[in-house]
């Protein structure tokens, strides 16, 4: 709500429910015909309750004029009335006493919605005003209608109510249909108009080739060329029309030749009675033939379609083996029929020689006849496609209009209206376009007479000049202005670019203002803030430092203690190996311990070593003395051995050497046996060996 | 670092080479003695060997034990206590070579397992041509038994630290094996 309107209606009343828009409706729509109050929307609203009043009745006359209301009667009276009238136009409220009264104090609370109301639906609401005078019933209580009169004036009164009703709704109808008037008028002046132009445009024609002499001729000329033409078209028109006619004639004549042709062949030969029955009979029975031809060929095929279709719905799920099988069958069968065929023929041929002529041509006709019936098959199967394309195209047709298969009345009439609407539109742009254009010859006329006058000007001054001795003075004017047009134009854009500058600089300024503005508190948040940082920094120093001494010391220390644990590790480690070691040679005492108090026991006599030996001394005593026996056995041996070694190693040695000599001997006597020639002689080995079985060997020393 | 303590018993006859064997691989070359002597009762000696791509380290505490027959009592008293056995014989004697039945019998009975670790080694294979008992057969032996055999030779160094690397990787192997249990059941 407008905090002014609030201001004003907490003078005088409070003004809810009743948006500032509505209210600016509401003035607009007085303003308009048919009120034209000239408000504003101040002077609406300074409006006191007495002029409200009045406004409303007023425009409730305006309404209907028939309706007077004097300002001058009660004032309850006219609350009804106005109450009535509102119920006419179908206001809807509960019209009780607190209505009332406001509308006789001119409350704005009752009287904006009113206004916004009537204004808002305002050709309704004239409508319902007009109507609301003869089809509101007059209410007559019953009592009254008992009397004999009064029932049937009432009747009639409703009856002429519903006249009324009807007429009015033709009325409208009437209007709705027919052309406004106005728009009658305007095409009438606009045909006038064209028909002036026409006129205007004969007689300029007509002034224009007054005096030309020749004009009559070629006049003449003219309109019989025209007509000539006209003439030639019609006759191009009739040509057509005759040749058509004479393709027709000479179709009726072939066929009627046809028919005289069949009829004079009847009526050569004999031309009784019983022939031409027969003739027809014959006739009779061809037709019939044909009917039962090929109808009943039509028949069985579809029978037998029938009959397929029944067997392959009888007839258990085909698997594709199935399928390879029986299309085996049919090509083996196939085969067969040709191999019989050919037989037949081969057969037949020498035979029935005249009979096969006949059946031949028989066959042939049949199968032209099979062709054709199968063209028309194909023809009547393309004919019922191309009908499902029409009625699609239809359906989509009528998808695309939305709505009936065709134009209908209502909307055929109002296409026609627009049509006319359209039409007349067009006219009357035509007519304008063609003002426009005359409009155009004429001003192109004058601006060619201007540019004459101009230039004769421009010579004129040239002239002058001459005579004055200022030669080019008018040029160098021009090209002054000239240039002086174009300073203008930079002296704009020199001012308009230094209003940027100083707008762009104001603007900086402002920034810089406002920055400033901005950052001193961050500035001196940042002064403190370093101090802070400053005081900070000197502590984390002084704290590193004290750290940094701390870790170093510990560091050693820490180096020092790994040291010393690395030491005692390896002596835990060596005095561990050392406790394995000690340990061990516990247990080795230990059973040495065992051994030895075994030894005792043994020595007691309380137990025996073993089978042999009593005790362990015993056995060591006799080891011992096996072992000194031996020992000296040693010592003989190897004093024997020293004596004779000499010796011993030289007999070794020579026999050896004789050991050699045996082999040798062994040898050569092999050689001999098996081959006299190669044997080896004694003298080669350098001793005197002699042959053939007398071993003497001579042993030098 | 992880330590793994195994104790190895080395058995057989007497003058096999078995204090040899032990000296030279603790000491090297120069440990091998010069003149015999006798091993009364039992040595005990200690090595660590490092083990291939691993951290761990095995510390062998070596029994080495006197071959006599009359010391033969403190040997198997030893052998309930150790984790290996070291089964050696002399390539030139037959009689060393067949002891060895009489050493394992003896070391089954003592463990109660049929099936521990052992190692059988032939020593004194540098005596080239006074060998009695040839590879093949040590070799097929110890296939019966299910025992490793390696060929090494005292004198010469060869070979004497083959025996303790692999008990060293066997007995990490069974380590190993055993925590992978605790672990699953725990």
């Amino acid at each position: 709500m407008d905090p002014r309107d609030f201001e004003k209606g907490s003078r005088l009343l409070p003004n809810l429910g009743t948006s500032t828009n509505e209210i600016k409706e509401i003035v607009q729509g007085l303003n308009g015909p048919p009120f034209s109050y000239n408000l504003t929307l101040v002077s609406f609203d300074e409006k006191s309750p007495q002029e409200l009043q009045e406004l409303l009745i007023d425009i409730i006359t305006k309404l209907n004029p028939k309706q007077k209301i004097d300002l001058s009667t009660d004032q309850s009276e006219i609350a009804q009335t106005v109450v009535e009238f509102l119920k006419v136009l179908g206001y809807t409220s509960n019209f009780d006493m607190e209505f009332q009264r406001g509308l006789l104090y001119g409350d704005k609370r009752i009287l904006y919605p009113i206004f916004h109301y009537i204004i808002s639906n305002l050709p309704l609401m004239q409508a319902r005003a007009y109507l609301g005078k003869f089809l509101v019933t007059i209410h007559v209580p019953d009592e009254f209608l008992v009397e004999e009169d009064m029932k049937e004036l009432y009747q009639t009164y409703k009856e002429l109510m519903a006249q009324f009703q009807v007429t009015h709704q033709e009325l409208e109808q009437v209007r709705q249909q027919a052309l406004p008037p106005q728009e009658l008028k305007r095409d009438i002046d606009q045909l006038e108009l064209e028909k002036e132009q026409l006129v205007t445009k004969i007689s300029k024609l007509k002034a224009r080739y007054q005096g030309n002499e020749e004009f009559q001729q070629l006049l003449e000329a003219t309109s019989k060329l025209r007509k000539e033409q006209e003439e030639e078209a019609m006759l191009v028109e009739k040509l057509q029309e005759q040749q058509q006619h004479l393709e027709w004639c000479e179709g009726n004549l072939m066929s009627a030749q046809q028919r005289l042709i069949d009829i004079k062949k009847v009526t050569a030969s004999d031309t009784s009675a019983a022939d031409m029955l027969n003739l027809l009979r014959v006739d009779v029975k061809r037709n019939r033939e044909f009917c039962n031809e090929r109808i009943g060929r039509e028949l069985t095929e579809k029978i037998k379609r029938l009959e397929q279709v029944e067997q392959l719905l009888n007839e258990p799920i085909v698997s594709q083996k199935d399928l390879d099988g029986l299309q085996n069958d049919v090509r083996n069968l196939q085969r067969e029929v040709q191999l019989l065929e050919e037989k037949a023929n081969n057969a037949q041929n020498p035979a029935e020689d005249k009979l096969g002529v006949y059946k031949q041509q028989a066959s042939l006709v049949s199968k032209k006849k099979e062709k054709a019936i199968e063209k028309l098959k194909s023809l009547e199967q393309e004919e019922s496609k191309l009908e499902k394309k029409m009625m699609q195209k239809e359906k989509e047709y009528e998808n695309v209009k939305g709505g009936n298969k065709f134009m209908s009345r209502d909307e055929f009439t109002k296409y026609s209206q627009s049509l006319r609407a359209k039409k007349t539109q067009y006219q009357q742009m035509k007519a304008q376009l063609r003002d426009i254009r005359a409009d155009l010859a004429v001003l192109g006329r004058t601006e060619k007479i201007l540019k004459g006058e101009a230039e004769e000007q421009i010579r004129e001054m040239r002239n002058l000049e001459r005579e004055h001795g200022i030669e080019g003075g008018f040029q160098y004017q021009e090209e002054l202005e000239k240039i002086s047009a174009a300073k203008q134009e930079i002296d704009i854009q020199k001012g308009a670019t230094l209003d940027e500058i100083a707008k762009i600089v104001e603007e900086l300024d402002y920034k810089i203002k406002e920055n400033r503005a901005r950052l001193s508190p961050l500035v001196t948040e940042l002064r403190t803030a370093r101090a802070r940082f400053q005081e900070l920094n000197a502590e984390y120093e002084s704290k590193k430092a004290q750290y940094d001494t701390v870790n170093a010391s510990v560091e050693s220390d820490r180096a020092k203690i790994d040291e010393e644990v690395k030491q005692l590790l390896e002596e835990t480690n060596a005095m561990e190996s050392k406790y394995h070691l000690i340990n061990g040679r516990i247990q080795l005492a230990d059973a040495q311990l065992k051994r030895l108090l075994n030894e005792q026991a043994c020595r007691n006599g309380e137990r025996k070593l073993s089978s042999e030996y009593n005790s362990l001394q015993e056995c060591y005593n006799i080891k011992q003395e096996q072992q000194t026996k031996l020992i000296s056995d040693l010592r003989n041996k190897q004093k024997m051995i020293k004596e004779t070694h000499d010796t011993n190693s030289r007999q070794v040695k020579l026999f050896s050497d004789l050991r050699r000599f045996l082999d040798l001997k062994i040898r050569v006597t092999e050689e001999e046996n098996r081959g006299q020639g190669r044997a080896l002689r004694g003298r080669d080995l350098g001793g005197e060996i002699g042959v053939g079985g007398v071993n003497r060997l001579v042993l030098n020393d | 670092m992880v330590i793994l303590r195994c104790r190895v018993l080395i058995v057989g006859d007497a003058t096999v080479g078995k204090t040899s064997m032990v000296q030279t691989f603790i000491n090297g070359p120069s440990g091998f003695p010069k003149n015999y002597a006798m091993t009364p009762g039992c040595e005990i000696f200690q090595k660590q060997v490092k083990l291939e791509n691993s951290d761990k380290v095995v510390e062998f505490q070596i029994i080495d034990t006197g071959g006599q027959s009359i010391f033969k009592d403190i040997a198997l008293d030893m052998f309930p206590r150790s984790n290996a056995v070291i089964f050696v014989y002399d390539v030139t004697s037959q009689e060393s070579f067949r002891s060895l039945q009489y050493w394992i019998r003896a070391a089954r009975d003592t463990l109660k397992e049929s099936y521990f670790t052992g190692i059988i080694v032939a020593n004194k294979t540098d005596l080239n041509d006074r060998i009695r008992v040839e590879m093949q057969e040590g070799a097929s032996f110890a296939n019966q038994n299910r025992f490793e055999f390696i060929e090494v030779s005292a004198l010469k160094t060869q070979d004497v630290e083959v025996p303790f690397n692999r008990l060293a990787a066997i007995f990490a192997r069974n380590y190993e094996d055993r925590v992978q249990e605790v672990l699953r059941f725990s």
